[in-house]
């Protein structure tokens, strides 16, 4: 019986924790930029914990619990009907506290999280801001601010404790009680020669029996609680829906080759209401559907075990796929969430890019270049559909991408970011990430896997990676990162390159990726890239005007427009910014190479 | 190959984590304040210990007394007294609980008020070595986790041990015998439980290094959901996950097959204890060597004695967690932040705001020297413009002269005094820094600009904001000063940040100032003017370090400096480097000209 319901709930808390990480992975950036990741994180450890309390052990002493009862009960009855009907004189005043108290505590267990939330807030900005702090001197100011916030915290858990103090005894009282009818009734019938002392022991035995049950029942009224609010938090999430939709009939290219048009775009970062805010507005809680959520939670743990014994091997078309299916569903559920949020704040637009028109021939390269924060990124964010801007067109080969499944356009589109996010895993993994169906499949042909290290050798060597790594202890089986060896900023950005080569893509981004690599190697990387892949269209983002005076065209950004476009020799005509920066930039370079 | 590089990976952070004497004394140093509490919670425990085990006894005297011999007179006795142990017990227990809530959340308080000092208190280069991150968890979550073993483990293992000892005592005092054969049952309860817990602890040191493998990967994931989306990776994530998941649940239903061995064990032990109690003492009974009633108290004892034993199992995990939050905690609390006040600081009235630096090196790693013997001086009220090519160690002069990171050698002065004989927050107080990348708090932009001081009046802050120009767009927003900023300050420009980190400056009015103002992106030429104006108000009549970027700030300088790889390489007023026709000269000719 524990064997099973305790498995059964550590089944559901994986099938969940799948299903949470999976759906992450499906919500777009905007969703991230607005929840911290120490939330999520604390939504895929805490929140779930608590589920699974409910369901395992909480679950597990509500049955025994009940099963102890009947039994017992029984027999009591069949010892004696009247002394069984004493004892059980209290029991009617379970449900009246149990109502009472648990809407008591599901409320205050609430607002203990949500001043956990404010804490948690609070000191993350303590510590992010702490230069600030520093430099004024205000350590004082923000240990009192903290120091309030902490109080008011305790305070509430306080509150809370109040409830949950009194519920435990509570229980066992009650449960007391029954034990001093029998004593009383049962002693005065022994004594009255009515019952015999044989009885009269094993109804006290009986009456013993039934006082745990009692007091795991005010435990389990706990777990179910906490167990409640959390699932509430974790539905929160679930039920959002991804902002970037997938067409219902995408159409499908055969090749990227075509010119890329931006018209009329205009885009700004859309707010998202965090999930934890958006959790605890929703005050008006059920507080009796749990049982309908934890059937629908078996349900679909049933589900889940037959559709893996129907299709074991989890491929890459089928996530796709199930994908789409998945949130047409959720869209269709609620999707008004995170509309109104936009909606919201469409009322007054702060455009971060606006009127962006340009034209990129098939097979040309494109240069972007402007201050920070002039809009250079966002603009090659739009193209793998990373967001959607919210005003205008954005064409590949004549086909707006909208009508293009994101999954299917970022397969052909290379992007190196900025960050050149690594991860901790070997060099190899981390060139053929996004890409193991290749590996899979040459495995197949090729047990070797020959022909799959030419291929991370070809590209590494273009990113001129091939030499660092092969001065590394294990070559590509080199596990870097977190728990690994420690790459500098320019292998990070040149792994970041070689990964997005490999695939041989159509269209490559490159998103300020030279800015830890050495002019001179950036130069020879931009040479071979022309030399390997000719057919190639090519966006550069860089404040470096080296890097992107070679460009076939050169779009110069200002405060979220285009504020020129022209050849290099062109805009240098022109008395306009890009000139300011090329006159600028070739100073230091002067500079440097003076000293 | 694959294979064996996961294996590295993922089981390299399994370690023996026991509940040591060193972190059970620290932990004991947060309890002290609160000995009165404690103590008090602990006689409770002792009182409901005693009040439970005098309920049986109450019905073995009731059946021995009044029952058997049919006596009605005096029963009633029993009765009341029995009802006065249950109402005891229900009072004794909620405040006992409530006690050791209100034990675990004073401490939680008192911890966590620590680690928050202790990180405000730790140098810059701490927090670029620890993302914020982690140092929340430790504020957040371990602390919690801390407490859990407080209440569930320390506390009830008091009240366990304690019913433990007074049962044994009051079972031995009714029938030494009958004892003797209760407790042989109990040894085999012992090697059980100590089978179990060898066996358990194991699982739960692999549990553990499965969960910190999973949420490493749920990080990563989260943190590079971006480079997942490009790669169109969600898929392989996915499935990568579930394989971290897999493992993480077998494993768990590993420790399920030992518990689920382990409390039938204990459950069968049990009962056999009973049974003998029934054979060995219902045959005494029989021979009027031992009463009724004694038989039926033991019975119930035993119940009583073996909760607490597979209590202790259950609550094994939440120790072990405990154990490794608190590890955490205190390794963090036991680092020791480089850069403090001096036992015995210089005492100073005011500060004039003469700067002296003497042959500076420093470097923010070993060796690698961004500043490399800087010698220069500063008087009062006059301005000094820094400029040089990005990663020429410009920000590094601002670090170092309020002591955010300290020097490796040479020496800075102010007032002739070196800065590190001066009280750190005497230092910074004077010493006002206007930083690039302005942080706004969520609050009001009044809270934003005064930084919650009480003492700088509304009025001032006003005077302060249309000093520098700010005043104007402030009043602008939909409710002027109260205008709630949210994190990050979303709704206001570039520029208007900046204006607001000059306000915030002059509120303050340092006697030293320095200003970050190095090539700020889109700021549109109207505001652009007024930073101009409100950057020349700022650095009137006050020492002014500037990191240069803007022609007229330069200019005006009363002192120019040309820093490249670290070393000053030429230096003096505007137009005497003009004159130079070196460095500056270029400078001057290339970026700067093209600004007017």
């Amino acid at each position: 019986m524990r064997k099973l319901l305790i498995g059964v709930s550590r089944k559901i808390e994986y099938s969940i924790r799948n299903d949470f990480f999976a759906h992450l992975q499906k919500l777009d950036s905007t969703f991230f930029e607005n929840n911290r990741t120490g939330s999520i994180m604390a939504l895929m450890s805490n929140d779930l914990d608590a589920v699974r309390n409910f369901l395992g052990p909480g679950l597990l002493n509500l049955f025994s619990t009940v099963f102890v009862f009947i039994s017992t009960v029984t027999i009591m009855f069949l010892i004696s009907v009247k002394l069984t009907l004493y004892s059980l004189i209290a029991i009617p005043l379970l449900p009246l506290i149990v109502s009472r108290l648990s809407a008591m505590l599901y409320y205050r267990f609430k607002i203990s999280q949500e001043h956990y939330s404010l804490l948690s807030a609070r000191t993350q900005e303590s510590i992010a801001g702490i230069k600030v702090i520093k430099s004024f001197t205000r350590q004082n100011y923000e240990t009192d601010n903290f120091a309030e916030l902490n109080s008011q915290y305790i305070n509430k858990n306080m509150e809370l404790a109040k409830v949950r103090s009194f519920f435990w005894p509570a229980m066992i009282l009650i449960g007391g009680i029954g034990s001093l009818l029998v004593l009383t009734v049962g002693g005065m019938q022994v004594i009255q020669g009515q019952l015999t002392l044989g009885q009269f022991v094993q109804f006290s035995a009986y009456i013993i029996t039934l006082t745990w049950p009692l007091i795991s029942l005010g435990w389990v009224i706990n777990l179910v609680q906490r167990g409640e609010v959390s699932m509430g938090r974790l539905n929160s999430v679930l039920n959002l829906s991804p902002t970037i939709s997938v067409p219902q009939k995408p159409v499908n290219i055969d090749h990227y080759k075509g010119d890329i048009v931006f018209n009329n775009v205009h885009f700004f970062y859309p707010e998202v209401k965090s999930y934890d805010i958006g959790f605890l507005e929703n005050k008006t809680g059920k507080t009796k559907s749990y049982i309908k959520k934890f059937l629908e939670l078996i349900s679909k743990y049933f589900l889940k075990t037959e559709d893996q014994k129907n299709g074991p091997e989890f491929s890459y078309k089928d996530a796709d796929l199930t994908n789409a299916r998945i949130e047409n569903k959720q869209s269709k559920k609620d999707s008004n969430y995170t509309e109104t949020g936009i909606n919201k704040s469409l009322k007054k637009p702060e455009w971060v890019i606006k009127k962006i028109n340009f034209t990129i021939k098939a097979g040309m390269s494109a240069g972007i270049v402007g201050f920070t924060g002039s809009g250079k990124s966002t603009i090659v964010n739009l193209l793998p559909r990373l967001y959607d801007p919210q005003q205008g067109v954005i064409t590949i080969g004549g086909h707006d991408i909208k009508n293009i499944s994101p999954a299917a356009l970022r397969s052909h589109i290379a992007y190196v970011t900025q960050d050149a996010f690594i991860f901790s895993k070997t060099i190899k993994e981390n060139i053929l990430f996004g890409k193991e169906q290749f590996l899979q499949f040459s495995e197949a042909n090729n047990p070797d896997g020959k022909e799959i290290d030419g291929k991370i050798i070809r590209a590494s060597k273009i990113a001129h990676l091939h030499e660092d790594v092969m001065k590394f202890p294990d070559g590509y089986d080199t596990l870097i990162g977190e728990r690994g060896v420690t790459l500098s900023g320019g292998q990070k950005q040149r792994l970041a390159i070689a990964r997005t080569i490999i695939a041989d893509p159509e269209i490559l981004i490159l998103d300020d990726s030279f800015s830890n690599i050495d002019t001179a190697t950036e130069e020879l990387i931009l040479q071979d890239l022309k030399i390997h892949t000719s057919q190639l269209t090519t966006i550069i983002v860089s404040h470096r005007i080296s890097t992107i005076k070679d460009s076939d065209i050169i779009i110069v950004m200002d405060e979220g427009q285009i504020s020129e476009t022209g050849t290099h020799s062109q805009l240098l005509k022109k008395c306009g910014i890009y000139r300011k920066l090329y006159y600028r930039q070739q100073l230091s370079d002067e500079l440097k190479e003076e000293l | 190959m694959k294979t064996r590089e996961k294996k590295n990976f993922y089981e390299k952070d399994i370690e023996e984590k026991q509940l040591d004497r060193k972190v059970v004394m620290k932990l004991l140093r947060y309890v002290a304040p609160y000995k009165l509490i404690m103590a008090f919670t602990v006689l409770l425990l002792l009182i409901i210990a005693a009040l439970e085990i005098a309920g049986p006894y109450l019905i073995k005297i009731a059946i021995d007394k009044y029952l058997s011999t049919k006596q009605m007179d005096g029963f009633i006795y029993i009765i009341i007294l029995f009802a006065s142990v249950l109402a005891g017990l229900f009072i004794f227990r909620f405040f006992q609980q409530y006690l050791t809530e209100y034990l675990g959340q004073k401490i939680m308080y008192d911890l966590r008020m620590d680690i928050f000092r202790h990180i405000q208190k730790m140098e810059m280069s701490f927090f670029d070595k620890n993302p914020t991150g982690r140092l929340l968890t430790r504020v957040t979550t371990d602390v919690q986790a801390l407490n859990e073993m407080l209440s569930s483990g320390i506390i009830t293992f008091f009240g366990d041990i304690f019913m433990i000892a007074g049962v044994t005592i009051v079972m031995i005092s009714l029938n030494l015998k009958l004892s003797l054969v209760t407790f042989s049952v109990l040894l085999l309860l012992a090697a059980a439980t100590f089978v179990f817990r060898k066996k358990v602890r194991i699982s739960f040191k692999i549990i553990r290094a499965k969960i910190s493998n999973m949420n490493s990967f749920i990080h990563e994931a989260v943190t590079g959901i971006n480079t997942v989306k490009l790669f169109n990776r969600e898929g392989g994530n996915n499935a990568e996950f579930d394989n971290l998941n897999k493992d993480y649940l077998f494993q768990y239903l590993k420790t399920i097959f030992y518990y689920s061995v382990f409390f039938p064990v204990v459950a069968f032990i049990s009962t056999l204890a009973v049974a003998l109690i029934i054979w060995y003492g219902g045959g005494q009974v029989i021979k009027s060597l031992l009463t009724l009633g004694t038989l039926v108290a033991f019975i119930q004892y035993i119940e009583k004695f073996f909760h607490p034993l597979s209590d202790l199992a259950e609550k094994f995990g939440i120790i072990q967690e405990a154990v490794a939050a608190s590890e955490r905690i205190f390794s963090l609390l036991e680092e020791k932040p480089k850069i403090f006040s001096p036992s015995s600081p210089v005492k100073v009235k005011d500060v004039k705001g003469d700067i002296r630096f003497e042959n500076v090196w420093f470097a923010y790693e070993k060796d690698n020297y961004i500043l490399q013997d800087i010698s220069f001086t500063l008087e009062r009220g006059k301005s000094l413009a820094i400029v040089g090519a990005t990663g020429s160690g410009k920000t590094s002069i601002i670090n170092i002269l309020n002591r955010f990171y300290d020097i490796q050698k040479g020496g800075i002065f102010l007032d002739g005094i070196n800065i590190k004989e001066y009280d750190l927050e005497f230092l910074r107080r004077h010493i006002g820094i206007v930083m690039q990348d302005v942080f706004l708090f969520s609050g009001t932009i009044l809270e934003n600009i005064r930084l919650s001081n009480k003492d700088i009046s509304f009025e001032q802050v006003v005077e302060a904001a249309a000093y520098v120009n700010a005043d104007k767009f402030i009043r602008k927003l939909p409710d002027g000063y109260n205008t709630d900023i949210k994190e990050r300050g979303q709704i206001l420009s570039v520029g208007q940040r900046q204006l607001i980190a000059f306000a915030r400056a002059l509120v303050f009015n340092p006697e030293v100032l320095l200003v970050l103002d190095e090539a700020t992106s889109s700021i549109d030429s109207e505001i652009e003017a007024l930073i101009q104006d409100a950057l020349s108000k700022i650095m009137k009549n006050r020492t002014t370090i500037v990191i240069a970027h803007r022609l007229s700030t330069i200019r005006n300088a009363d002192n120019i400096i040309v820093l490249t790889h670290g070393r000053i390489v030429e230096s003096g007023p505007h137009k005497k480097l003009l004159e130079a026709k070196a460095v500056y000269y270029k400078l001057y000719k290339y970026q700067y000209q093209l600004q007017v």
